[in-house]
């Protein structure tokens, strides 16, 4: 006697998912962040536009100058296609604070961000680790060396940041697919103990 | 809420202009669904008919036919992501797309699996 292993239906046209997953590279500004998406990226970074939500939630209808009052933010974003039915994208966020309230739009169901810190600028990752900590979205943070930057301990940068002990942490170079392929591996393998934690929590 | 098609204004004009996108949403500013995200994949449902839809309608449809998600079409289309996710949203709800996604929560170890492999081979 046979054990069938899936329970297609016979016959039917039965087809995986297509599975998109969002992952988004955050940091400040001259981070480093396009070039990271353009590292690992199989087409040239993408540039699209976000504005309509920012003018949605305030549009009063009865006064409509007020929707021509409307900014625009760039984002860049790259694909890496697994394989016909899931494909990883990697959205690049807007680097300017005042934007803060695009995150949500950004950020909601990403599976996982990087934080690329530049050092000389410390100050400018706060707003993502905070987001990304409040919102409970694995993250690992990437030190982007630039040549002539001022070298930091990694502890000295984690204890700068506030980033909790079980956030990794490393070092990279954005303009290499090599050191932007680590980064990425290291944010998986976050995401594969924690899937690991979550079977092992729901088997009772 | 007949969004007239622009006669003219053709090509990549990106969020600059500011009107046309307007009147293309019939003056709407935010989707109705709320699902609709930037990598949101959408496909057009076989046998999808372009009667009735609006010249930016018509070319989402198009680019459809083989999975892409909102940020693409955005981009191929030169319109912000707002505008096609409005777009998008009237043609899912009526049947003319399909939606595919996939919620954090509910990743399985052998897709990350793939995703590790996908990356390592880069």
């Amino acid at each position: 006697m046979t054990i069938k292993h899936d329970d297609r239906p016979a016959g039917d046209a039965w087809k995986p998912r297509i599975r998109p997953v969002k992952f988004v590279v955050a940091g400040g500004f001259g981070a480093g962040k396009t070039t990271f998406v353009g590292a690992l990226s199989e087409i040239p970074p993408l540039r699209t536009e976000a504005a309509m939500t920012t003018v949605g939630a305030r549009v009063d209808h009865r006064r409509g100058s007020e929707a021509k009052t409307t900014t625009t933010v760039a984002m860049d974003f790259g694909r890496l296609t697994v394989d016909e039915y899931l494909v990883m994208y990697l959205f690049g966020t807007p680097g300017q604070e005042r934007f803060g309230f695009m995150w949500d739009d950004i950020c909601t169901h990403a599976l996982g961000a990087v934080v690329l810190v530049d050092t000389d600028r410390l100050d400018q990752s706060f707003p993502a680790v905070d987001y990304f900590e409040a919102k409970d979205i694995p993250f690992v943070v990437a030190v982007n060396r630039f040549e002539g930057t001022t070298r930091h301990d990694l502890g000295a940068v984690r204890d700068a940041l506030g980033v909790s002990p079980n956030v990794p942490m490393t070092e990279c170079d954005a303009r290499h697919t090599e050191s932007a392929k680590q980064v990425l591996l290291l944010l998986l393998d976050e995401l594969v103990n924690a899937a690991r934690a979550r079977a092992a929590a729901t088997v009772v | 809420m007949s969004a007239e098609p622009p006669s003219k204004g053709h090509g990549r004009t990106g969020g600059h202009d500011v009107v046309r996108p307007f009147v293309m949403t019939g003056g709407r500013t935010r989707a109705d669904r709320r699902d609709l995200r930037i990598e949101t994949m959408l496909t057009a449902v076989p046998g999808a008919t372009t009667s009735g839809l609006s010249a930016e309608q018509v070319k989402l449809l198009r680019l459809c036919q083989a999975p892409i998600s909102i940020a693409e079409a955005s981009a191929e289309l030169g319109l912000v992501i707002g505008v096609t996710t409005i777009l998008a949203a009237d043609l899912v709800s009526e049947g003319r797309l399909e939606v595919h996604q996939t919620d954090p929560v509910e990743i399985e170890l052998d897709v990350l699996s793939r995703m590790i492999d996908a990356v390592r081979a880069l």
